[in-house]
């Protein structure tokens, strides 16, 4: 991890695992939201490539992960 | 604690009032501005200008990032190996001074003033390596220079606007950041800076943008002209042989920058549009012949309707027949796929906790009511996600007329970036018609504004209107309305450039909800006439896949 004094894979793992296994089996299934979940960490996955590449924020990529999170646990 | 003691002065002991707003009204041009909306009942107040909201019970919260200004002060002594680097490119020691350019430690240094203070230092090195202040404001690079300005220049870097200013222009701002990469996602983050230049941009005349001319740099030309407005934008064409303003300066002189800035040309809004504007648009269009508008996320529905910008679908059906139902559902598969915003004025679903629930349902496919109804987390983690994709508009006036909601969506597009705006339903609008006009002249008027508020914007707008009476068939069953039935006028149907018409068809044998597509205009990307058939989840308020029933017993 370059150019950045924050861990973000600790707080990377620290949030995904407060969501528990059955949080995790509980997930509406449907089809929309399942599309959501696999936009949203796209969205994510890309931005911490452009965090790493430093063309996006902490924040940004904080937002894009709880984002991402919400929906996980919808 | 008292409105009095907030600074919030109100004339009423009841009720919703308008007044203007300690935090930001004193600092306003338009001082005068009513922009915090007051509930006095409730003890609660937001300001649409500045954001500062609060209540009575508890401090009052500026959801606004803590701001920090740069505490090092800006050196102008500049070394001599830095002032030939910009006299390399065409910047003369005098505009260095003139502008406060700073060196420190090998990071050329350029100070953003705001009402004659400091906000940011953006840095940069030779070598193109850029920096700016942690938590500092953003704004335009030299914003106090379009102050009271008729005609306001915009480029992308300050390098570029440095070439204007050694070219003899004053009105010049830079965007803070550059243009977003290509591919990616016009954020309203990345273009908070327009919020603190609105007040200018609203009473400028005349903005002419002068982005480079790659890829990013026309998606950024593209994004503030569709945010600014498109009727008072003008875009700039460079030479050949250069990519932005600071390679004219260098290769071509002060006169041909002068010369470009002279043949600006408007973008192509008043019904005039030449060929050479669309060129560029046209030839992307036929190298993509598949460009098709974005499917509903009703697979049964693509070859029927799909949604694209800068278009205007009217939308009827006999009342509880699920129109208003349809339009959320569609609105909420929009948000999920796409990442859509949506401006939202539905009268019908006032007030908006219960819309929001509503809504809520769709979004997380479980009920909002009853046994198996949703938890308090889902619904909290749902409600924050739709606060980024859903505003609900028209929520605070006794009258709500078309110019209002066209000038909320216009503020809102501004501020968040809309994608869509629904209207639900157009009877709960004020009307007011001009002199002398009758209901077909005023729906007529009225639908050529909306189309052009729609082309000017990129917005897709959805009109959702009532029948002027239903008829019965010979079996008693209302009969499908089509647009020509919509009171008012058949402007409905020719002015729109999509119709269509929601319906229950209930009977003994089957029971679905028939979408009646009557017009597609851009059939090629948009789909064509027909019906497609849904199935209505009572119980999530979705629409599902439409499976037929068997119609005879398959077990004997």
């Amino acid at each position: 991890m370059k150019h950045t004094s924050k861990d973000l894979q600790k707080i990377f793992l620290d949030k995904t695992s407060k969501i528990t296994n059955e949080i995790f089996s509980n997930r509406n299934r449907e089809r929309h939201l399942r599309n959501m979940r696999a936009r949203l960490h796209d969205d994510f996955d890309k931005i911490w490539v452009r965090y790493n590449d430093n063309k996006a924020t902490y924040n940004q990529w904080q937002q894009a992960l709880d984002k991402w999170l919400k929906v996980e646990c919808i | 604690m008292t409105f009095e003691s907030n600074g919030i002065f109100i004339r009423g002991t009841s009720g919703q009032e308008k007044t203007t707003c300690p935090q930001c009204s004193p600092k306003r041009r338009k001082s005068y501005d009513t922009c915090l909306s007051v509930n006095i009942d409730e003890g609660v107040w937001n300001c649409h200008h500045c954001g500062w909201k609060g209540s009575l019970n508890k401090k009052p919260i500026r959801i606004e990032q803590v701001l920090v200004k740069p505490k090092q002060e800006i050196k102008t002594e500049l070394p001599k190996d830095i002032i030939d680097w910009f006299a390399d490119r065409g910047i003369s020691e005098s505009t260095l001074q003139q502008e406060k350019i700073g060196f420190n430690n090998s990071w050329i240094q350029f100070p953003f003033y705001k009402d004659g203070e400091v906000v940011n230092i953006k840095s940069r090195t030779i070598a193109k390596g850029f920096k700016q202040e942690k938590n500092a404001e953003k704004c335009f690079y030299r914003f106090d220079a379009m102050q009271g300005m008729e005609t306001i220049i915009i480029t992308e870097g300050e390098m570029d606007a440095l070439a204007l200013v050694e070219s003899g222009f004053r009105n010049v701002v830079s965007v803070p950041d550059g243009a977003p990469a290509k591919g990616t996602k016009p954020t309203d983050r990345k273009f908070s800076y327009l919020i603190s230049a609105e007040e200018h941009f609203m009473n400028a005349e005349t903005v002419i943008l002068c982005t480079d001319s790659d890829e990013a740099g026309k998606n950024l030309r593209d994004e503030l002209s569709r945010r600014i407005g498109r009727e008072k934008c003008f875009r700039v064409t460079f030479p050949l042989d250069c990519k932005d303003m600071n390679d004219v300066l260098i290769k071509h002189g002060e006169d041909r920058v002068n010369e470009i800035i002279a043949d600006a040309h408007p973008y192509p809004i008043d019904g005039v549009v030449e060929v050479k504007d669309v060129i560029d648009e046209a030839i992307d269009l036929l190298n993509t012949p598949e460009h098709l508008g974005l499917s509903t996320c009703w697979n049964d529905l693509d070859e029927l309707y799909r949604v694209s910008g800068s278009e205007v679908t009217v939308i009827t059906g006999v009342p509880n027949m699920g129109k208003s139902e349809w339009m959320d559902a569609l609105m909420i598969n929009m948000v999920q796929e796409y990442g859509w915003k949506f401006g939202i004025f539905s009268a019908e679903n006032f007030p908006v906790k219960h819309h929001l629930l509503k809504l809520v349902g769709k979004f997380a496919g479980q009920p909002f009511y009853g046994e198996e109804k949703m938890s308090e987390d889902v619904a909290r983690n749902s409600m924050e996600i739709l606060d980024d994709h859903i505003k609900f508009i028209g929520t605070q006036e006794n009258s709500v007329t078309i110019a209002s909601i066209m000038e909320q969506a216009r503020l809102l597009n501004y501020r968040y970036g809309l994608n869509g705006l629904v209207i639900d339903p157009w009877n709960t609008l004020e009307h007011k018609f001009g002199d002398g006009e009758n209901e077909t002249n005023y729906v007529s008027r009225v639908l050529s504004e909306l189309t052009a508020f729609a082309k000017l914007t990129e917005l897709h707008i959805w009109v959702v209107a009532h029948p002027r009476k239903m008829e019965n068939d010979v079996n008693r069953k209302p009969v499908v309305p089509s647009p020509y039935d919509i009171s008012g006028s058949a402007n409905w149907f020719n002015k729109a450039d999509n119709a269509i018409t929601i319906h229950r068809h209930r009977s003994e044998d089957d029971d679905y909800v028939g979408v009646h597509v009557h017009k597609i205009r851009f059939q090629y990307k948009n789909g064509k006439t027909g019906i497609g058939k849904l199935n209505y989840n009572v119980r999530t308020g979705k629409y599902e896949t439409y499976i037929e029933r068997p119609t005879e017993n398959l077990f004997g």
